[in-house]
């Protein structure tokens, strides 16, 4: 019973070939508990390249073991570093911050307003996919979607760690001070010079 | 004790008070990290086929509560769209089991128990069998305004063994303008309507007269408010019964002992299922809403302002299997409906869980315990002022919740199953109105058919069209009838609105429409609940769209009665969204888009209100990854325009002799190449896109509303602050400077 779906089912089920009968057939029955290992591999045999896939990350990403490093892989082939590190800081990416541009996706007046509103691709330069896209105000930081605990899920939840335990720390801002440290020869912004930025206002700020 | 004479004694000569037994039961789950400290499932596993039977009588009672309370009341909205829920209480107010409906009540509706017992009721106003307690104060424990609890405790030889509450949205609660609280105006408490605190409204099971009398005075439709509370009575009284014959059947030691037995089964359930198809880690999903006032007739000085709203939801799972949602970094609470208090953000959570994690558990209060919120103080999800406005809670509530599932879904996606994994859906923006109806009444209310919006697309098909929404997932749109015989118009159309699930390799569910033209009546508000715009806000995953804003279309005055006369071709529904068929058609005063989001002035017969669902459901994946044939098969229900086909699907091909579109796998395969291509030929790398956009962070370049977002959310030491400058290499001490400071 919770050996169901088999691996082909489920490849057939990932792939959208099921008919809703028996979509909805999986979805009421309890959970196989065998489904990670039979998921993982199905994207191992669907990938070219030979690293282990430790944790499918998206439709096209994964995290896999390379040497004793974890990074982030499409399955072109792409690599976009460490696993702790935000993926999209090495994507490629698009905004759309004009009316025009945004109409392309949200015509006439579903447009959003780009005053409030940008819409922002991120692309795989190894193969042009669509990896993810973010909605979000002009100004906002890349959005890390999820930083697994892979350590804490191997060993408590799967109940077989890896050889190697690594905490699942946020190290993206390591990235970012680098390119911050590149751009160092100008001093770092304290408040926004906006046109309607007053001394007043800045004392009152400063005291 | 007022009222009823002192119940018989039994043996025990000192009686503990509700509170003295609250207090004991939260002590025991501190002190042993189990529900009332019940460290064995003793009856399950003693008689397992006993302790199911008695769990599937108390579900079935709890349900039949609901059906029954819906044939009595004959409010459309409870009657036709669903919109109440029953649930069955520990004598402390934890939940035990409760029916379907608008399920998010019901931990809010316990905690509307547990403040009652902490105010000590129980001494006065005195808590007696045969009494009815109402609630629908948001800072005691409510999500909104229309929404009115009963409370109705159960006895059992003098003492107090549990309560059946019940839940009903009600039509109309005499705010500033009719309808549910839920009017753009309503910026204070104050202008909501009328609140019940708490408030003993029924002895001896029936309604009293005095507030009989408060309600009818107070409200502009009091027939069905006081037949929604005649239902919620009748459903109450329905459990109470009930559970005094399941005792007499399984004995009250049974009884006593299996209802929280039910509820640490339920917290262990809930700690399995996260650790059965999550992935512990980190998930985040920033939300937004919008809330624009600024210049918009009648509005109180203190809320003349438009504002961006911000929601940086953050999801922890830690390898137990418990969960912290965190919203650092929240926009303050303001002079607008949106705010959102604990109780709201509770039952947001509760009815998202019920439908992504624990539906066929045990869903009960026991899988809220190892959830943590940290809602920051003075916040609009924890706002420190007495009055706020709340009218339009579910707004943020929807919103935020829409992230969360964004949040599960990648945890289901990396665990492999691809099944469960659901986008954002719709973002609820319903319409309410009110005036004089066609019988020349008063009336107000609001059309709840947006409970049949649209569904975010899941992992292995597409989302939903036209059904779902977060806040009652199995409700419908109603029928058109049935609107039409409530309310002073007639449908001219509802349809599926084209291309507006967001586009993905799944697509979102596409939401509908609904045109109507005013009739038999020269004074009708209409007003949409303040909506999505100016911002796309659901969203999609691993580069699907999500849905755009949301709008209404208005032509006051037109040339429409003329046209039918003539039998010539009216609108009946959106069309080209450049241009759409309301104004194509006709001839007049024509509001589009954002022009018409505000309430104004009333309409007269033959005006037309066109009120979009908008957005659809959140896109799953690359929409060039989609498969032609599905795209074949969304031009021919008219749910893709052929345009959108090509622009955003890379899908070829061309209307055969029939007029039926029809893909063309190789040229499509090409134009999809060819789109790769072009992404990676105008895309940049996020280093150089950074270093421009700090530069422009720095120089002042993001200005108005957002940079105000931005300093308010900057303000004091958190989290969230300090992260934001460190992502954009900024000082520590950084902030935006806006119009107001300056
Ligand atoms: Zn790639």
């Amino acid at each position: 019973m919770d050996k169901y779906p088999p691996k082909e089912v489920l490849k057939d089920l990932i792939e959208g070939k099921l008919d809703w009968r028996r979509v909805k057939q999986i979805m009421s029955s309890p959970k196989d508990a065998d489904r990670f290992e039979k998921y993982l591999a199905l994207m191992q045999e669907r990938v070219r390249w030979p690293e282990k896939i430790l944790l499918p990350l998206g439709e096209h990403l994964y995290i896999v073991a390379k040497g004793k490093q974890r990074i982030v892989k499409c399955d072109c082939g792409c690599e976009f570093g460490d696993w702790r590190e935000n993926w999209k800081l090495k994507a490629l990416v698009y905004v759309r911050n004009t009316r025009q541009k945004l109409a392309e996706i949200y015509p006439g007046p579903r447009s959003p307003d780009p005053a409030w509103c940008e819409i922002r691709e991120f692309y795989c330069p190894g193969c042009g996919t669509q990896l993810e896209v973010e909605n979000v105000p002009p100004g906002y930081p890349v959005t890390f979607d999820f930083l697994p605990d892979i350590d804490g899920f191997y060993a408590q939840w799967l109940g077989k760690p890896l050889s190697e335990q690594v905490s699942a720390e946020d190290k993206s801002v390591k990235v970012t001070s680098q390119w911050a440290r590149e751009l160092s020869r100008q001093p770092t912004p304290k408040v926004a010079r906006n046109a309607r930025t007053s001394s007043a206002a800045r004392a009152k700020r400063a005291g | 004790m007022q009222g009823q004479a002192a119940p018989q004694e039994p043996k025990e000569p000192v009686r503990k008070s509700l509170k003295q037994r609250m207090a004991e039961s939260e002590a025991l789950w501190k002190e042993t990290g189990h529900y009332h400290g019940i460290r064995e499932l003793t009856l399950k596993e003693k008689d397992p086929l006993r302790y199911e039977l008695f769990h599937s009588r108390l579900l079935s009672t709890v349900i039949a509560s609901r059906e029954v309370a819906k044939q009595i009341s004959s409010s459309v909205m409870t009657r036709e769209e669903g919109e109440l829920s029953f649930a069955l209480y520990t004598p402390e107010g934890d939940s035990v089991a409760f029916s379907t409906g608008i399920m998010a009540h019901i931990g809010v509706m316990g905690n509307f128990i547990k403040w009652m017992i902490g105010n000590d009721w129980e001494d006065d106003p005195g808590i007696a069998e045969g009494d009815h307690f109402a609630n629908n104060d948001v800072l005691i424990s409510a999500v909104h305004v229309p929404d009115v609890y009963f409370a109705t405790p159960i006895f059992h030889q003098g003492s107090i063994i549990g309560w059946s509450c019940g839940v009903t949205h009600v039509l109309e609660t005499g705010g500033i303008t009719p309808g549910g609280g839920m009017s753009p105006l309503a910026v204070e408490r104050q202008l909501e309507g009328i609140h019940l605190c708490a408030e003993r409204v029924a002895r001896k099971d029936r309604l009293r007269r005095d507030y009989e009398l408060k309600i009818r005075r107070n409200t502009r439709l009091a027939s069905f408010w006081l037949l929604d509370d005649r239902g919620r009575i009748a459903g109450n009284v329905l459990i109470r019964e009930e559970v005094r014959k399941i005792i007499a059947e399984f004995g009250f030691d049974y009884y006593s002992a299996a209802i929280r037995e039910l509820i640490e089964e339920g917290r262990r359930h809930h700690l399995a299922r996260v650790r059965e198809r999550m992935i512990p880690g980190r998930y985040r999903c920033p939300c937004f809403h919008t809330s624009l006032l600024k210049g918009r007739p009648g509005v109180l000085p203190q809320a003349n302002a438009d504002k961006l709203l911000h929601f940086p939801l953050q999801v922890s799972v830690d390898p137990s299997g418990g969960m912290r949602i965190d919203l650092d970094g929240v926009s303050r609470w303001g002079f607008h409906n949106f705010n959102a208090p604990r109780g709201s953000i509770y039952g947001g959570l509760s009815i998202t869980l019920a439908q992504a994690l624990d539906y066929d558990g045990r869903a009960n209060s026991g899988c809220m315990l190892n959830i943590e919120l940290n809602l920051p103080h003075g916040s609009i999800v924890n706002p420190d002022y007495e009055f706020v406005a709340t009218g339009w809670s579910w707004g943020s509530v929807i919103a935020i919740f829409n992230g969360f599932l964004k949040c599960l879904s990648h945890g289901f996606f990396s665990r492999g199953y691809l099944e469960e994994v659901l986008t954002g859906g719709n973002v609820t923006t319903g319409v309410e109105f009110g005036g004089r109806d066609q019988y020349g009444r008063q009336t107000g209310g609001a059309n709840a058919e947006p409970a049949a919006s649209a569904g975010g697309a899941r992992g292995v098909m597409d989302g939903i069209d036209a059904a779902w929404s977060l806040w009652n997932p199995e409700g419908d749109q109603g029928n058109a009838e049935m609107w039409e015989l409530m309310y002073p118009y007639l449908y001219i159309g509802r349809r599926v609105v084209a291309d507006s699930g967001g586009a993905g390799k799944r697509r979102g569910g596409a939401c509908f429409e609904s045109l109507w033209m005013i009739h038999n009546s020269n004074f009708v508000y209409i007003y949409q609940l303040p909506g999505i715009v100016r911002i796309a806000t659901n969203y999609g995953i691993f580069g699907g769209y999500g849905g755009g804003p949301a709008y209404v279309n208005i032509a006051k005055h037109t040339d429409v009665a003329e046209r039918i006369a003539a039998r010539q071709e009216i609108p009946h529904g959106e069309g080209n969204p450049d241009r759409p068929d309301i104004k194509r058609l006709l001839k007049g005063e024509i509001l589009i888009g954002e022009d018409a989001q505000y309430i104004s002035e009333p309409l007269k017969e033959g005006a037309l209100y066109e009120k979009l669902y908008l957005p659809g459901g959140g896109g799953y994946g690359d929409p060039l990854d989609r498969d032609i044939r599905q795209v074949e098969r969304d031009i021919s229900l008219h749910f893709v325009s052929e345009e959108a086909a090509r622009k955003l699907y890379g899908a070829g091909g061309k209307a055969n002799g029939d007029g039926e579109w029809k893909a063309d796998a190789a040229r499509s395969e090409k134009l999809r190449a060819r789109m790769r291509k072009a992404r990676l030929a105008r895309a940049v790398p996020v280093k150089d896109w950074w270093q421009k956009e700090r530069k422009r962070i720095a120089s002042g370049g993001i200005k108005g509303e957002t940079a105000e977002m931005y300093a308010e959310c900057l303000t004091g030491a958190h989290d969230w602050a300090s992260e934001y400058r460190a992502f954009w290499g900024l000082s520590d001490d950084f902030t935006f400077v806006t119009a107001t400071e300056a």
